[in-house]
């Protein structure tokens, strides 16, 4: 969105023809014998080394789920095994090229990746490095167990203890890189570049775009590399994060210093299978993998099909592509053809393929093949490989005995130490700034004509006890506004985008001439891929950086459902805290545009472990949350009302200050105090909570205490137990609808908290189990003063005189319930 | 033009008031002056008279119907007059406890409530939320015996309250005796209300089968309300007794002389006003005596407004005498006379039945010696007067006679150790024993 790019009808209408350039499948054909010059012969060997240990563990996986042991040894794993078998070139030659600032992201099927990626980066490692390293790696815990009676080179000490270390990982050992809470499918060693594994199909897509975008704005060195299968191209965020990679701006619109696509690769490694499902013939379309690159951008994502089983096919893409992105021309695509020799999982007993096929490609193992090449080229003799073999198992062999043994590898104790766990959840850190520098802006914050109208306008919303014209009162989105300058001029990593932030202001005006300040590498327009947009956050802040994407309506969470819910939520704590993630979600919860545009869904983040849901209700309350948010390294949902962007501050007196100021997170705020009933809202029905609780005074006497709730998690709720203690009744509203939502938590804890205090069950209030109806009919779904009137009367304290106009009986209840609605 | 008589508010606290009796009835000529009803408040009684010339058109309540303050109660206009809209405009507002009352109320203005739901609890213990079952706990009261005002006729806090200022309702009485499920009600959709059990109940006996064998005397409002702070006191209460008799030949004496005066009111003066007055200027210097315990605090105070047991037709009554030690001996006595005769008549005004910071109770003129006098909380004790008694003591000629009075002090030991009080004990017989000197200080 910009007035700079003309949308011209005569170009557009023109007729004529696309042209699309020829994709290249498997033109490297060469073989160790045609550029053993190119390589050393240790350089060879390892490659070889570094298959047979994939080759070795996934085996003794395999052979563990299978027959309960090996090598003869008993022991009982149930986790995952999503195994490598077969893979193993394809992961050995993507590894063999990057250094340590190049990172791999992978997916449920990586442990040949992991492995690969950390064998060849410890080999470009001085042992100075490695050393600080293990020493450094959960305080030296993997090392001091490797170390013992070991003899031998650093580097091959460094092989044992990463090793190990990623045993003890899938083991659940407390030994393993992250405590063992990521286990199989989520392991990571992020000193040699290896980023997480996902278990989520494609998941690691729009994380990977959001760590090249890392890279490009702030300008670090080294590639990154989105690992998926080829099943994943059936999942949108896959799409959604190669096109947002390759978004025009990046080459049009941003400025000369952060100019050019992403560097980033998205790898395919194709063998053929979403788990049963053959992508070729029967569920997907694209026929070759590699096509889908044209779909994307005129570089058609200079896609092409590399030769999965010759190694050095990978190496010569992936020096060729290399060039390519550093040119800024990424983004890139590799169909990479493989086969997976085993099973989807030990579970699979191969219904889906024929003994054929499996035998044509085993006939072709590309390690048995890359061997026998070696060979053929003298590179190495046939002992020599052996040697190699017989190392590896050895290796293998005895990390296995070293992970099993309860006295070496234990598990995290959790009676002895039962915040093992729980203190991973939120890492709960004040950071001013995630990291050094001055921020990239365009002009001095006080130039900015939004900031200069509003010096102009009045804090408070009430003046000399009447309302301010709301065009003349900082409103709630100013207030919003006030608090994301405010870090864009202290921390250089913030970055925000979403739809239409920059230029229109988003669309409630909360972004309104920030582009006088902000440039556009720090805020920007994203395409309308909420997927992307949420995942990108995600691996923005996996590399260190601070961000705020924005979705515009609460509703299209559900477009980024993974994102949100096992991404966002759960990194800190699958990696024992060593990522961190400051992202602030902000979500906007619409009214008047019916069903699909007007749902709060704070009670479904809550929901999720892991992240903290805040729904201020006041312009002062948003802006002090919001700095708090945005100045803590956890990931925030911050929900506002689409109801509340206009307000000014109604409840301080001092209104909104100007400077900085926080408000911690989870604690709720007593509007208004009163003694017979306590009425705790959530969001913007605070409002509605304080026109009944007036109504309740003015017409029956009945004073009520209004609470905010403020923030949905963290929630602290000895202020509202104390309030309790004092009115003995607590009525519970918010705009989520009723069935599930968060206040019936809060009541349920209410009622345990405070049960001899209660004089009648808390009774909550939320939106009827409907779709939203148009605006006009809208005081038939939303809670209503009346609403609250008459849930009091009726389940309450019964008001003398008072007439009901909504059914609240217990008969009600039981009905809608039996029916569902 | 007819004429609505409300029920008056004679206390500022009092919400609803219950009409004793009635002496008119509906077709009636009244004119201004005649008594229309009794009534008993939560202390006290009256006789509403009217204001009005004309016939009683209409009675809105029944005898032991409680009306709200401020109300119409009946009404009086010209003979034949239409009073239908009066009686509507009464209905809308009910009293609390008049069940049809409120099944009418409840039908007008929830029309949402389901009948059915109503009528299943009726009969069932609605339960009573954990609130008020825990204040009713703290306040020694049986919370069977409120009669529950919260959704679908739970008990809630506010009826505890209710409970605690207005004793059980007849109707929950009885519908806890068991005999609402076999009353046939006259109440819509019919329900059981009040004079229908009241009817029941006259019909036939509550226990036993030979209705000869006792007679029923329902409790007033006094004596509900004695009941419940009686049980209270005992329940919630440290409660131990100390007793002693003195040498009363000073007061006896004193008693002869004042007998003899020309003054009226002087020669009124009595052996109990003496020790009150005693009391009065004894107990101020044992400020933990007069004081209340509340919660965690004792609250000690400057003056002393003493209490003092009042045998009345209605039962019960402690009228105070507001600074009783400020007074003089004739002062104290005449107005004990003044409040005494007040609770005969059942006029007293009910804001001198509160406030006492000690109290002085007297059987002495019923021949008991010594007894257990209960404390009326949050008071922190109570001083019993007992008989004179002739008495013997040994001096050094030998054995003689005295009149001896007897004395109970019941403290809150709570409040006050046995030491403390029979300090006081002490300083009052010294007092007693050497009452001119006391006088003429």
């Amino acid at each position: 969105m910009t007035k700079s790019i003309f949308i011209d009808p005569k170009e557009i209408r023109k007729p004529g023809q696309l042209e699309f350039k020829p994709i290249m499948l498997n033109q490297y054909q060469k073989k160790v014998a045609d550029v053993k010059d190119d390589f050393t012969k240790e350089e060879l060997v390892n490659m070889y080394r570094d298959m047979t240990m994939i080759r070795e563990f996934e085996t003794m996986i395999q052979d563990l789920r299978s027959t309960g042991a090996y090598e003869g040894i008993k022991y009982d794993y149930s986790g995952p095994a999503h195994l490598y078998i077969g893979q193993e070139a394809t992961a050995v030659g993507q590894a063999f090229t990057l250094d340590k600032n190049d990172l791999v992201f992978g997916t449920h099927r990586s442990h040949g990746e992991l492995i690969a990626k950390g064998m060849s980066a410890l080999e470009k490692l001085s042992d100075d490095e490695l050393v600080k390293i293990m020493e450094e790696s959960s305080g030296g815990d993997q090392l001091k167990v490797v170390e013992k009676d070991f003899e031998g080179s650093v580097k091959e000490l460094a092989a044992k203890f990463y090793m190990y270390g990623i045993t003890a990982e899938i083991f659940g050992r407390k030994n393993g890189f992250a405590q063992g809470l990521g286990n199989s499918m989520h392991a990571f060693f992020i000193p040699f570049g290896v980023y997480p594994n996902n278990a989520i199909v494609g998941g690691s897509a729009p994380v990977a775009l959001g760590a090249a975008l890392y890279k490009k704005i702030n300008k670090q060195e080294g590639i990154v590399i989105a690992n998926a299968g080829d099943g994943s191209l059936g999942c949108g965020p896959v799409w959604e994060s190669m096109s947002m990679a390759g978004m025009d701006q990046l080459k049009v619109l941003w400025d000369e210093a952060h100019k050019g696509g992403l560097p980033i690769i998205f790898n395919f490694n194709n063998n053929g299978y979403g788990m049963g499902g053959q992508t070729v013939g029967e569920t997907m379309a694209y026929q070759t993998l590699a096509r889908v690159g044209a779909g994307i951008n005129p570089e058609q994502m200079h896609s092409e099909r590399i030769d999965g089983y010759n190694p050095l096919a990978i190496i010569d893409a992936l020096k060729r592509k290399r060039e390519i992105i550093q040119k800024g021309e990424g983004p890139v695509l590799l169909d990479v053809v493989t086969y997976r020799l085993c099973g989807h999982s030990t579970s699979d007993t191969g219904p889906y393929r024929s003994k054929e096929e499996l035998e044509a490609w085993t006939s072709m193992d590309s390690m048995k093949d890359f061997k026998a090449q070696l060979i053929e080229a003298n590179v190495a003799t046939e002992e020599e490989l052996s040697t190699v073999e017989q190392n590896t198992k050895k290796l293998i062999v005895e990390v296995f005995k070293l992970t099993i043994d309860d006295e070496v590898s234990p598990r995290m104790d959790i009676f002895a130490q039962p915040d093992s766990i729980e203190k991973y959840m939120f890492s709960n850190e004040k950071k001013e700034k995630m990291a050094e520098g001055e921020p990239d802006v365009l002009a001095p914050k006080e130039e900015n004509s939004r900031i200069q109208r509003m010096a102009k306008k009045e804090r408070a919303g009430m003046k000399d006890g009447k309302p301010v014209p709301s065009v003349k009162v900082v409103q709630f989105r100013d207030a919003v506004f006030e608090s994301l300058m405010d870090k864009f001029y202290t921390d250089p990593t913030l970055i925000s985008f979403g739809e239409d932030l920059r230029d229109w202001g988003g669309a409630y005006g909360v972004y309104k001439n920030m582009e006088e300040s902000i440039p556009y590498h720090r805020l920007f327009n994203s395409p309308i891929s909420e997927s992307a947009i949420v995942g990108a956050a995600v691996g923005y802040a996996m590399l260190g950086g601070r961000s705020v994407p924005e979705l515009m309506y609460c509703d299209f969470m559900g477009r980024a459902g993974d994102e949100i819910f096992n991404q966002l939520a759960k990194w800190q704590s699958m990696t024992a805290g060593q990522l961190k993630m400051p992202v602030v979600l902000r979500v906007s919860v619409g009214a008047k545009y019916g069903a699909q545009h007007s749902q709060d869904w704070s009670s479904l983040c809550a929901h999720v472990p892991g992240l903290k849901v805040v729904f201020p209700a006041t312009p002062y309350d948003a802006k002090g949350l919001l700095n708090s948010a945005l100045n803590g390294t956890d990931p925030v949902v911050f929900f506002e009302s689409q109801r509340l962007y206009g307000v000014g501050e109604m409840f301080n007196p001092e209104g909104v200050p100007e400077e900085y100021y926080e408000i911690p997170l989870g604690e709720p705020d007593v509007k208004k105090v009163g003694k017979d009933i306590t009425i705790l809202s959530i969001g913007a029905t605070l409002y509605n909570a304080m026109k009944a609780a007036q109504e309740l005074e003015d017409k029956y006497g009945i004073s009520a205490e209004v609470i905010d709730a403020r923030s949905v998690v963290p929630f602290n709720y000895e202020p509202v137990i104390e309030s309790v203690k004092k009115t003995g009744r607590i009525l519970l509203v918010s705009d989520a609808c009723q069935r599930n939502s968060i206040l019936n938590d809060f009541a349920q804890n209410i009622s345990e908290l405070a049960f001899d205090y209660l004089d009648a069950p808390p009774v909550v209030v939320g939106a009827r189990n409907w779709i939203t109806p148009i605006y006009e009919l809208e005081d038939h779904f939303f809670p209503q003063p009346d609403w609250i009137l008459d849930a009091v009367n009726e389940k309450m304290l019964p008001l003398k005189g008072h007439k009901s106009k909504y059914n609240f009986t217990k008969g009600e209840q039981i009905r809608r319930n039996k029916l569902g609605v | 033009m007819a004429h609505v008589v409300n029920m008056p508010q004679i206390g500022l606290n009092e919400e609803s008031n219950m009409i004793s009796s009635w002496h008119k009835e509906v077709g009636d000529k009244v004119s201004v002056g005649d008594t229309l009803f009794s009534i008993e408040t939560d202390k006290s009684s009256m006789d509403v008279e009217s204001e009005f010339e004309g016939v009683l058109l209409k009675k809105l309540y029944d005898e032991w119907d409680a009306c709200e303050v401020l109300t119409p109660v009946c009404i009086i206009g010209e003979e034949g007059e239409d009073v239908s809209g009066y009686a509507a405009s009464a209905e809308d507002k009910p009293a609390e406890s008049k069940p049809e009352e409120d099944e009418k109320r409840e039908i007008q203005a929830e029309p949402i409530h389901s009948e059915a739901e109503k009528e299943k609890t009726e009969t069932e213990f609605a339960g009573i939320s954990p609130r008020a079952k825990n204040l009713a706990k703290k306040q020694g009261l049986d919370f069977e015996l409120a009669e529950g005002s919260g959704p679908y006729g739970r008990i809630i806090e506010r009826d505890i309250y209710k409970l605690m200022k207005e004793g059980p309702s007849a109707t929950k009485a009885l519908t806890l005796s068991g005999k609402a499920a076999s009353v046939e009600g006259t109440g819509i959709g019919g329900k059981v209300v009040t004079t229908d059990i009241a009817g029941e109940a006259e019909k036939k006996p509550i226990i036993g089968s030979d209705e000869n064998e006792y007679s029923v005397e329902k409790l007033s409002n006094i004596r509900k309300i004695i009941s419940a702070n009686m049980m209270a006191s005992l329940q919630n209460t440290a409660q131990l007794t100390l007793n002693a008799s003195f040498d009363a030949s000073q007061i006896l004496n004193y008693r002869k002389i004042v007998k003899e005066s020309s003054d009226e009111d002087i020669a009124k003066i009595t052996l109990n006003d003496m020790v009150m007055y005693a009391v009065a200027k004894t107990v101020n210097e044992f400020s933990y005596l007069n004081a209340h315990l509340v919660d965690d605090e004792l609250r000690l105070f400057k003056d002393v407004n003493l209490g003092f047991a009042c045998d009345s037709p209605r039962g019960l009554m402690v009228p105070t005498v507001m600074g009783a030690n400020n007074l003089s001996l004739l002062e104290l006595s005449k107005s004990v006379k003044t409040l005494a005769g007040q609770c005969q008549q059942g006029n007293i005004d009910p804001a001198k039945l509160q406030s006492a910071t000690f109290t002085v109770t007297n059987l002495g003129n019923l021949g008991i010696e010594n007894f257990t006098p209960v404390i009326n909380p949050p008071q922190t004790g109570i001083l019993g007067i007992g008989k004179i008694d002739y008495k013997i003591r040994k001096t050094k000629d030998g054995f003689e006679n005295y009149p001896g009075m007897y004395l109970s002090l019941t403290i809150d030991h709570r409040a006050v150790d046995g030491a403390p009080g029979a300090r006081f004990i002490q300083e009052l017989i010294k007092n007693l024993e050497n009452f001119s000197v006391l006088l003429a200080r």
